[in-house]
């Protein structure tokens, strides 16, 4: 084989072990995705499956213990607000018919909402309502409103779903991820289409 | 160095699979995601004349920790696994693994603030075109209203190429402004600006004259776009818009077209690009 010929069988050469590598990391790509696709389908939507706190009091699973299925509205005094360091904040609502805890929101977001409310003071509360395990009745606050005049306070969209966890999950910049592959527009490291939430 | 390069699409499995591993079963915010796209670029080659254009057909599995909202300074963590078939330049297939660990702040309910460091291996058919990428990204998000988000971000991006005539160092800027039509659609208008190297190719050196190349910039031949290929600084300005709909809790869907202009020193060029996705987070 001449010199020239030899020169370029072996270019080929190369090119095909390249593109054999290229092929086999696409593959392996694909792959993983068979994979993962078959465990999503099995597996729980994200919603349910994230990890909640079981609330020691009352046994009650948060933030996710959200039931659409138990809403109601309870009108009533506040008393006794209690800020901990971890979980939602709490406070008492006593209603012409019963009292109630409601769990409202980390203390972060209770702050930033300026929500004031002194013992006493009359509000309105939608909400998931549950009974403890400590026997207590609770209700897992969707909306409150400090009466007579207060603005509405959104704890939690219609879904259920904590707000404070939404104002946070959208922090790693805009969901198009725009451009092309070849060009590398930053909008998301890899790409991805993050989903709506 | 060399052992890195040889080895880095196998250690970037590895380190991948052990995420996948350790983080399936700690799911404290976090998701996982899979989807597939097809794209196009009407200017693949990032010509100045003559450009060419291609279809791509991409895979994505990733990774998302995101901020459990629980306080306002939370960590977050994006892995990604990604890969995609090209039609016609078949040697700019690649699959790609980037990394990007974060701290998320949030200053005010409607304020989020977060700074991300990223890593990012890719291997790409054209060998020339393989590369090391990293960089840090700091963005900024503002909810304004119930429905409407604004968004800025700068990305400074350190990429080295097997070939130093792709290799680039950029600084983008970014802003961004959405808004949710209703539970399950959105739309998103963005702009970006880029600061840095990138190649492009022309035709021929000669045909752009010799005083193009006289001021050394680096140049050479490319056997995929059957081209001569120089890098030099860049101007892009980039114009996006995007929709998203959830066709149920897990499935959603994304598109986007893209136009672009680069301007340098050598001429100027454009591109129209865009893609649909369909995704699956789990």
């Amino acid at each position: 084989m001449s010199a020239p010929r030899m020169g370029l069988a072996m270019v080929r050469l190369l090119k095909d072990n390249l593109n054999r590598k290229i092929y086999r990391a696409v593959s392996a790509a694909l792959l993983s995705l068979s994979i993962s696709a078959f465990i999503g389908a099995v597996a729980p939507p994200v919603w349910a499956q994230e990890k909640d706190t079981v609330l020691p009091e009352s046994g009650i699973h948060y933030p996710g213990g959200f039931d659409a299925n138990t809403l109601g509205e309870v009108r009533g005094k506040a008393s006794d607000p209690v800020f901990p360091a971890t979980g939602p904040v709490q406070f008492r609502l006593i209603s012409e018919r019963e009292t109630y805890v409601v769990l409202a929101s980390p203390k972060w977001y209770w702050k930033d909402l300026g929500v004031d409310l002194s013992a006493g003071k009359e509000v309105w509360v939608r909400g998931s309502k549950s009974l403890g395990k400590d026997g207590n009745l609770y209700i897992i606050a969707q909306e409150l409103q400090i009466l007579p005049h207060g603005e509405s306070l959104a704890f939690r969209g219609e879904d259920g779903y904590p707000i404070w966890k939404r104002a946070a999950a959208g922090a790693g910049g805009g969901r198009g991820s725009a451009g092309s592959p070849q060009r590398g527009m930053g909008s998301g490291f890899g790409g991805m289409g993050r989903g709506k939430r | 160095m060399i052992f890195c390069k040889k080895y880095a699409l196998k250690i970037f499995f590895a380190i991948f699979f052990c995420l996948f591993a350790f983080f399936f079963s700690s799911t404290v915010s976090a998701e996982w995601e899979t989807g597939a796209k097809i794209g196009f670029d009407s200017n693949i080659d990032r010509a100045i004349d003559n450009e060419q254009s291609d279809t791509y057909l991409g895979a994505y599995l990733s990774f998302l920790r995101n901020p459990s909202g629980e306080s306002r300074v939370d960590w977050t963590l994006a892995a990604a696994l990604e890969g995609a078939y090209f039609f016609r330049f078949e040697d700019l297939s690649y699959g790609a693994f980037t990394l990007a660990p974060g701290i998320t702040l949030i200053p005010h309910r409607v304020w989020t603030i977060n700074i991300s460091p990223f890593f990012q291996g890719k291997a790409v058919g054209d060998s020339d075109q393989s590369a090391l990428a990293y960089g840090a990204k700091i963005s900024m998000r503002q909810q304004i209203g119930k429905d409407v988000y604004a968004g800025q971000y700068y990305i400074y991006r350190d990429s080295r190429a097997e070939e130093v005539v792709y290799s680039f160092i950029e600084n983008a800027f970014g802003v961004y402004v959405g808004k949710n039509w209703s539970r399950t659609f959105y739309t998103e208008i963005g702009y970006e600006y880029s600061h840095g190297d990138s190649f492009r190719t022309v035709d021929s050196p000669d045909s752009r004259g010799p005083m193009r190349f006289s001021r050394g910039k680096q140049h050479r031949y490319s056997s995929t776009f059957d081209k001569a290929v120089i890098k030099e600084k860049v101007d892009r300005h980039s114009i996006g818009v995007s929709a998203g709909f959830d066709w149920t809790k897990s499935l959603f869907s994304t598109v986007n077209y893209t136009y672009t202009d680069v301007e340098g020193d050598s001429g100027t060029s454009s591109s129209h690009s865009g893609f649909i996705s369909l995704g699956y987070r789990f």
